[in-house]
Protein backbone atom coordinates (compact mmCIF):
# COMPACT_ATOMS: atom_id res chain seq x y z
CA UNK A 1 0.00 0.00 0.00
CA UNK A 2 3.01 2.24 0.63
CA UNK A 3 3.85 2.89 -3.01
CA UNK A 4 0.39 4.22 -3.67
CA UNK A 5 0.38 6.97 -1.07
CA UNK A 6 3.89 8.43 -1.20
CA UNK A 7 3.02 11.14 -3.66
CA UNK A 8 -0.49 11.83 -2.35
CA UNK A 9 0.10 15.49 -1.52
CA UNK A 10 1.60 16.37 -4.87
CA UNK A 11 -1.17 14.42 -6.56
CA UNK A 12 -3.74 16.57 -4.82
CA UNK A 13 -2.09 19.72 -6.08
CA UNK A 14 -2.16 18.39 -9.62
CA UNK A 15 -5.78 17.39 -9.25
CA UNK A 16 -6.65 20.88 -8.07
CA UNK A 17 -4.96 22.29 -11.15
CA UNK A 18 -6.87 19.91 -13.43
CA UNK A 19 -10.14 20.93 -11.81
CA UNK A 20 -9.25 24.57 -12.40
CA UNK A 21 -9.01 23.79 -16.10
CA UNK A 22 -5.37 22.92 -16.60
CA UNK A 23 -5.71 19.55 -18.27
CA UNK A 24 -1.93 19.32 -18.86
CA UNK A 25 -1.57 18.57 -15.15
CA UNK A 26 -3.50 15.38 -15.69
CA UNK A 27 -0.86 14.26 -18.19
CA UNK A 28 1.72 14.60 -15.45
CA UNK A 29 -0.54 12.77 -13.02
CA UNK A 30 -1.04 9.95 -15.50
CA UNK A 31 2.68 9.70 -16.26
CA UNK A 32 3.34 9.35 -12.57
CA UNK A 33 0.97 6.43 -12.14
CA UNK A 34 1.14 4.79 -15.56
CA UNK A 35 3.73 2.12 -14.84
CA UNK A 36 1.94 0.95 -11.67
CA UNK A 37 -1.38 0.84 -13.44
CA UNK A 38 -0.04 -1.06 -16.44
CA UNK A 39 1.71 -3.52 -14.14
CA UNK A 40 -1.55 -4.10 -12.31
CA UNK A 41 -3.38 -4.67 -15.61
CA UNK A 42 -0.72 -7.19 -16.65
CA UNK A 43 -1.53 -9.25 -13.56
CA UNK A 44 -4.93 -9.84 -15.11
CA UNK A 45 -4.18 -9.99 -18.84
CA UNK A 46 -1.33 -11.68 -20.59
CA UNK A 47 -0.95 -9.55 -23.68
CA UNK A 48 0.66 -6.17 -23.29
CA UNK A 49 -1.71 -4.47 -25.69
CA UNK A 50 -4.78 -5.28 -23.60
CA UNK A 51 -2.98 -4.15 -20.48
CA UNK A 52 -2.07 -0.84 -22.10
CA UNK A 53 -5.59 -0.34 -23.44
CA UNK A 54 -7.12 -0.96 -20.03
CA UNK A 55 -4.65 1.37 -18.37
CA UNK A 56 -5.52 4.05 -20.90
CA UNK A 57 -9.24 3.48 -20.38
CA UNK A 58 -8.87 3.76 -16.64
CA UNK A 59 -7.11 7.10 -16.98
CA UNK A 60 -9.92 8.33 -19.20
CA UNK A 61 -12.48 7.25 -16.61
CA UNK A 62 -10.47 8.85 -13.85
CA UNK A 63 -10.32 12.09 -15.79
CA UNK A 64 -14.06 12.04 -16.41
CA UNK A 65 -14.81 11.33 -12.76
CA UNK A 66 -12.17 13.56 -11.21
CA UNK A 67 -14.76 15.91 -9.72
CA UNK A 68 -16.06 13.00 -7.64
CA UNK A 69 -12.63 12.32 -6.16
CA UNK A 70 -12.43 12.98 -2.45
CA UNK A 71 -9.06 13.62 -0.87
CA UNK A 72 -9.75 11.30 2.08
CA UNK A 73 -8.05 8.52 0.18
CA UNK A 74 -4.85 8.74 -1.90
CA UNK A 75 -5.35 9.34 -5.58
CA UNK A 76 -3.40 6.14 -6.31
CA UNK A 77 -5.86 4.07 -4.28
CA UNK A 78 -8.81 5.72 -5.99
CA UNK A 79 -7.27 5.08 -9.39
CA UNK A 80 -6.53 1.50 -8.45
CA UNK A 81 -10.19 0.94 -7.57
CA UNK A 82 -11.13 2.17 -11.06
CA UNK A 83 -8.59 -0.18 -12.68
CA UNK A 84 -9.70 -3.14 -10.62
CA UNK A 85 -13.34 -2.65 -11.55
CA UNK A 86 -12.43 -2.20 -15.19
CA UNK A 87 -10.32 -5.36 -15.22
CA UNK A 88 -13.05 -7.26 -13.40
CA UNK A 89 -15.61 -6.22 -16.04
CA UNK A 90 -13.22 -7.24 -18.81
CA UNK A 91 -12.53 -10.62 -17.20
CA UNK A 92 -16.23 -11.31 -16.90
CA UNK A 93 -16.82 -10.23 -20.49
CA UNK A 94 -14.18 -12.61 -21.76
CA UNK A 95 -15.34 -15.57 -19.77
CA UNK A 96 -17.65 -17.08 -22.34
CA UNK A 97 -16.00 -20.44 -22.64
CA UNK A 98 -15.21 -22.87 -19.84
CA UNK A 99 -11.62 -22.67 -18.67
CA UNK A 100 -9.21 -24.99 -20.26
CA UNK A 101 -5.82 -26.15 -19.27
CA UNK A 102 -3.56 -27.40 -21.99
CA UNK A 103 -2.27 -30.79 -21.06
CA UNK A 104 0.69 -30.85 -23.41
CA UNK A 105 3.11 -27.99 -23.24
CA UNK A 106 5.25 -26.34 -25.87
CA UNK A 107 8.93 -27.26 -25.62
CA UNK A 108 9.92 -24.14 -23.62
CA UNK A 109 6.88 -24.52 -21.34
CA UNK A 110 7.69 -28.19 -20.72
CA UNK A 111 11.28 -27.20 -19.93
CA UNK A 112 10.10 -24.63 -17.43
CA UNK A 113 7.72 -27.02 -15.64
CA UNK A 114 10.44 -29.64 -15.60
CA UNK A 115 12.82 -27.12 -14.09
CA UNK A 116 10.28 -26.22 -11.41
CA UNK A 117 9.96 -29.93 -10.66
CA UNK A 118 13.65 -30.72 -10.48
CA UNK A 119 15.81 -27.65 -9.87
CA UNK A 120 16.71 -26.08 -6.54
CA UNK A 121 14.68 -23.07 -5.34
CA UNK A 122 17.62 -20.76 -6.10
CA UNK A 123 17.82 -21.98 -9.68
CA UNK A 124 14.07 -21.60 -10.11
CA UNK A 125 14.14 -17.99 -8.89
CA UNK A 126 17.13 -17.17 -11.07
CA UNK A 127 15.68 -18.68 -14.21
CA UNK A 128 12.14 -17.31 -13.88
CA UNK A 129 13.19 -13.73 -14.57
CA UNK A 130 14.42 -14.63 -18.03
CA UNK A 131 11.63 -16.88 -19.18
CA UNK A 132 8.55 -15.57 -20.90
CA UNK A 133 7.03 -19.06 -20.82
CA UNK A 134 7.04 -18.95 -17.01
CA UNK A 135 4.92 -15.83 -17.21
CA UNK A 136 2.62 -17.35 -19.85
CA UNK A 137 2.10 -20.53 -17.85
CA UNK A 138 1.38 -18.56 -14.70
CA UNK A 139 -1.28 -16.67 -16.63
CA UNK A 140 -2.64 -19.96 -17.90
CA UNK A 141 -3.02 -21.17 -14.33
CA UNK A 142 -4.71 -17.96 -13.25
CA UNK A 143 -7.01 -18.13 -16.27
CA UNK A 144 -8.46 -21.31 -14.78
CA UNK A 145 -9.91 -19.30 -11.88
CA UNK A 146 -13.31 -17.67 -11.85
CA UNK A 147 -13.03 -13.92 -12.47
CA UNK A 148 -14.02 -13.01 -8.92
CA UNK A 149 -11.56 -15.51 -7.44
CA UNK A 150 -8.81 -14.13 -9.63
CA UNK A 151 -9.61 -10.58 -8.59
CA UNK A 152 -9.33 -11.46 -4.93
CA UNK A 153 -6.13 -13.44 -5.52
CA UNK A 154 -4.40 -10.59 -7.33
CA UNK A 155 -5.56 -7.92 -4.91
CA UNK A 156 -4.50 -9.93 -1.90
CA UNK A 157 -1.23 -11.33 -3.19
CA UNK A 158 0.18 -8.57 -5.33
CA UNK A 159 -1.39 -5.43 -3.91
CA UNK A 160 -1.27 -6.61 -0.30
CA UNK A 161 -4.78 -5.35 0.21
CA UNK A 162 -6.63 -6.30 3.37
CA UNK A 163 -9.96 -8.11 3.33
CA UNK A 164 -11.81 -4.90 4.19
CA UNK A 165 -10.03 -2.95 1.43
CA UNK A 166 -10.93 -5.62 -1.14
CA UNK A 167 -14.51 -5.69 0.10
CA UNK A 168 -14.72 -1.93 -0.24
CA UNK A 169 -13.17 -1.87 -3.71
CA UNK A 170 -15.48 -4.56 -5.08
CA UNK A 171 -18.57 -3.69 -3.08
CA UNK A 172 -18.71 -7.12 -1.48
CA UNK A 173 -19.11 -8.26 2.11
CA UNK A 174 -15.95 -9.25 3.96
CA UNK A 175 -17.30 -12.77 4.35
CA UNK A 176 -17.61 -13.08 0.59
CA UNK A 177 -14.04 -11.88 0.12
CA UNK A 178 -12.79 -14.47 2.61
CA UNK A 179 -14.72 -17.26 0.94
CA UNK A 180 -13.47 -16.22 -2.49
CA UNK A 181 -9.89 -16.03 -1.29
CA UNK A 182 -10.14 -19.49 0.22
CA UNK A 183 -11.66 -20.97 -2.92
CA UNK A 184 -9.12 -19.23 -5.14
CA UNK A 185 -6.23 -20.67 -3.16
CA UNK A 186 -7.75 -24.16 -3.19
CA UNK A 187 -8.43 -24.04 -6.89
CA UNK A 188 -5.05 -22.61 -7.79
CA UNK A 189 -3.26 -25.19 -5.70
CA UNK A 190 -5.19 -27.98 -7.38
CA UNK A 191 -4.38 -26.68 -10.86
CA UNK A 192 -0.72 -26.09 -10.01
CA UNK A 193 -0.42 -29.65 -8.64
CA UNK A 194 -1.91 -30.87 -11.88
CA UNK A 195 0.48 -28.82 -13.95
CA UNK A 196 3.49 -30.11 -12.02
CA UNK A 197 2.27 -33.68 -12.52
CA UNK A 198 1.80 -33.11 -16.24
CA UNK A 199 5.29 -31.65 -16.41
CA UNK A 200 6.70 -34.69 -14.65
CA UNK A 201 4.85 -37.00 -17.05
CA UNK A 202 6.12 -35.03 -20.05
CA UNK A 203 9.66 -35.39 -18.74
CA UNK A 204 9.20 -39.17 -18.39
CA UNK A 205 7.84 -39.41 -21.98
CA UNK A 206 10.73 -37.49 -23.46
CA UNK B 1 12.56 -20.82 10.99
CA UNK B 2 9.36 -22.85 11.03
CA UNK B 3 7.12 -23.84 8.12
CA UNK B 4 4.68 -20.97 8.63
CA UNK B 5 7.44 -18.36 8.62
CA UNK B 6 9.07 -19.99 5.62
CA UNK B 7 5.92 -19.86 3.53
CA UNK B 8 5.37 -16.23 4.47
CA UNK B 9 8.82 -15.45 3.07
CA UNK B 10 8.32 -17.06 -0.34
CA UNK B 11 7.47 -13.72 -1.94
CA UNK B 12 10.59 -12.09 -0.44
CA UNK B 13 12.72 -14.94 -1.77
CA UNK B 14 11.13 -14.58 -5.20
CA UNK B 15 11.52 -10.80 -5.31
CA UNK B 16 15.05 -11.09 -3.90
CA UNK B 17 14.19 -8.69 -1.11
CA UNK B 18 15.06 -11.04 1.74
CA UNK B 19 18.25 -10.24 3.66
CA UNK B 20 21.16 -12.64 2.99
CA UNK B 21 20.81 -14.21 6.44
CA UNK B 22 17.07 -14.64 6.08
CA UNK B 23 17.51 -16.05 2.60
CA UNK B 24 20.08 -18.56 3.82
CA UNK B 25 17.72 -19.66 6.62
CA UNK B 26 14.90 -19.99 4.17
CA UNK B 27 16.87 -22.10 1.73
CA UNK B 28 18.15 -24.24 4.57
CA UNK B 29 14.58 -24.90 5.67
CA UNK B 30 13.50 -25.73 2.11
CA UNK B 31 16.33 -28.26 1.78
CA UNK B 32 15.18 -30.06 4.90
CA UNK B 33 11.37 -29.83 4.58
CA UNK B 34 9.70 -31.69 1.74
CA UNK B 35 6.31 -30.07 2.33
CA UNK B 36 7.66 -26.54 2.16
CA UNK B 37 9.82 -27.45 -0.80
CA UNK B 38 6.74 -28.71 -2.65
CA UNK B 39 4.76 -25.62 -1.60
CA UNK B 40 7.52 -23.43 -3.01
CA UNK B 41 7.38 -25.24 -6.36
CA UNK B 42 3.63 -24.65 -6.52
CA UNK B 43 4.21 -21.02 -5.59
CA UNK B 44 6.82 -20.72 -8.38
CA UNK B 45 4.22 -21.59 -11.02
CA UNK B 46 2.10 -18.51 -10.33
CA UNK B 47 4.78 -16.17 -8.96
CA UNK B 48 5.87 -14.86 -12.38
CA UNK B 49 2.50 -13.08 -12.56
CA UNK B 50 1.64 -12.55 -8.92
CA UNK B 51 5.04 -11.68 -7.48
CA UNK B 52 7.23 -10.36 -10.28
CA UNK B 53 7.34 -6.69 -11.16
CA UNK B 54 8.93 -7.09 -14.57
CA UNK B 55 7.38 -9.06 -17.38
CA UNK B 56 9.89 -10.96 -19.50
CA UNK B 57 9.92 -9.71 -23.08
CA UNK B 58 7.75 -11.61 -25.53
CA UNK B 59 9.62 -13.61 -28.18
CA UNK B 60 10.14 -11.77 -31.47
CA UNK B 61 7.55 -13.88 -33.24
CA UNK B 62 4.92 -13.04 -30.64
CA UNK B 63 3.70 -15.17 -27.79
CA UNK B 64 0.88 -16.61 -29.87
CA UNK B 65 3.37 -18.28 -32.20
CA UNK B 66 4.89 -21.03 -30.18
CA UNK B 67 7.16 -23.89 -31.15
CA UNK B 68 6.17 -27.43 -30.44
CA UNK B 69 8.35 -30.50 -30.67
CA UNK B 70 7.55 -32.46 -33.82
CA UNK B 71 7.69 -35.80 -32.04
CA UNK B 72 5.18 -34.84 -29.40
CA UNK B 73 1.64 -36.18 -29.57
CA UNK B 74 -1.15 -33.89 -30.66
CA UNK B 75 -2.00 -31.24 -28.14
CA UNK B 76 -4.89 -32.33 -26.03
CA UNK B 77 -7.21 -29.87 -24.44
CA UNK B 78 -8.56 -31.11 -21.16
CA UNK B 79 -11.68 -29.33 -20.00
CA UNK B 80 -11.63 -28.43 -16.34
CA UNK B 81 -15.30 -27.73 -16.06
CA UNK B 82 -17.90 -30.22 -17.18
CA UNK B 83 -19.75 -27.63 -19.17
CA UNK B 84 -19.06 -27.88 -22.87
CA UNK B 85 -19.76 -25.54 -25.75
CA UNK B 86 -21.52 -28.23 -27.83
CA UNK B 87 -24.80 -27.34 -29.56
CA UNK B 88 -27.87 -28.88 -27.96
CA UNK B 89 -29.07 -32.25 -29.28
CA UNK B 90 -32.39 -30.91 -30.48
CA UNK B 91 -30.54 -28.83 -33.05
CA UNK B 92 -29.08 -31.95 -34.67
CA UNK B 93 -32.50 -33.62 -34.76
CA UNK B 94 -34.09 -30.50 -36.24
CA UNK B 95 -31.37 -30.28 -38.90
CA UNK B 96 -31.89 -33.94 -39.88
CA UNK B 97 -35.66 -33.47 -40.07
CA UNK B 98 -35.24 -30.37 -42.21
CA UNK B 99 -32.92 -32.24 -44.55
CA UNK B 100 -35.40 -35.10 -44.94
CA UNK B 101 -38.28 -32.74 -45.59
CA UNK B 102 -36.39 -30.76 -48.21
CA UNK B 103 -35.31 -34.02 -49.91
CA UNK B 104 -38.85 -35.31 -50.01
CA UNK B 105 -40.12 -32.00 -51.37
CA UNK B 106 -37.48 -32.02 -54.10
CA UNK B 107 -38.34 -35.59 -55.07
CA UNK B 108 -42.05 -34.92 -55.21
CA UNK B 109 -41.63 -31.76 -57.22
CA UNK B 110 -39.65 -33.70 -59.80
CA UNK B 111 -42.17 -36.51 -60.07
CA UNK B 112 -45.51 -34.72 -59.71
CA UNK B 113 -47.11 -32.38 -62.28
CA UNK B 114 -46.53 -28.74 -61.75
CA UNK B 115 -50.25 -27.93 -62.15
CA UNK B 116 -52.07 -28.63 -58.97
CA UNK B 117 -55.22 -30.71 -58.84
CA UNK B 118 -57.29 -27.78 -57.66
CA UNK B 119 -56.16 -25.77 -60.70
CA UNK B 120 -57.11 -28.59 -63.03
CA UNK B 121 -60.54 -28.98 -61.47
CA UNK B 122 -61.26 -25.28 -61.39
CA UNK B 123 -60.49 -24.92 -65.09
CA UNK B 124 -63.50 -27.17 -65.87
CA UNK B 125 -61.74 -28.69 -68.83
CA UNK B 126 -62.26 -32.43 -69.00
CA UNK B 127 -59.87 -32.87 -71.79
CA UNK B 128 -57.05 -34.91 -70.33
CA UNK B 129 -54.91 -33.83 -73.22
CA UNK B 130 -54.13 -30.75 -71.14
CA UNK B 131 -52.31 -32.91 -68.72
CA UNK B 132 -50.22 -34.74 -71.25
CA UNK B 133 -47.82 -31.86 -71.55
CA UNK B 134 -47.39 -31.79 -67.82
CA UNK B 135 -46.82 -35.50 -67.68
CA UNK B 136 -43.91 -34.90 -69.95
CA UNK B 137 -42.71 -36.61 -73.05
CA UNK B 138 -41.18 -39.44 -71.14
CA UNK B 139 -44.45 -40.74 -69.75
CA UNK B 140 -47.17 -39.38 -72.07
CA UNK B 141 -48.64 -41.34 -74.94
CA UNK B 142 -47.71 -40.35 -78.47
CA UNK B 143 -51.37 -39.81 -79.34
CA UNK B 144 -53.06 -38.32 -76.31
CA UNK B 145 -56.29 -40.04 -75.30
CA UNK B 146 -59.53 -38.11 -74.98
CA UNK B 147 -62.49 -38.72 -72.70
CA UNK B 148 -64.60 -39.54 -75.71
CA UNK B 149 -62.32 -42.38 -76.68
CA UNK B 150 -62.90 -44.07 -73.36
CA UNK B 151 -66.60 -43.44 -73.51
CA UNK B 152 -66.88 -45.31 -76.73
Amino acid sequence: MTGWSLEAKADEQLIAEVLEGNSASFTELAARHRSRIERLCRRFFRDDETARDLAQESFLRAFAALRDYRAEMPFGGWLRAIVINLCYDELRKRRRRPEELIADFSAPEANWVQLVNDATPEQIVGEAQERREAYDLAHQLLDSLRPEDRMVMVMKETEDMSVSEIAQALGWSEAKVKIRAFRARQSLRKQAERMLKLGANAAVRS
Amino acid sequence: MNCFETRNEFAALWRKTATPDRRAELLEHLRGCDKCDHAFRLFALTAPVLHSDDVPAAPASGSACREYPFDSPARRVVPIARRTAVAPRWMAVAAAALLMLSGTAAYLSARMPAESLSDALSSGDTDLNNNSANQGDLFGPDQPAKVDDFAS
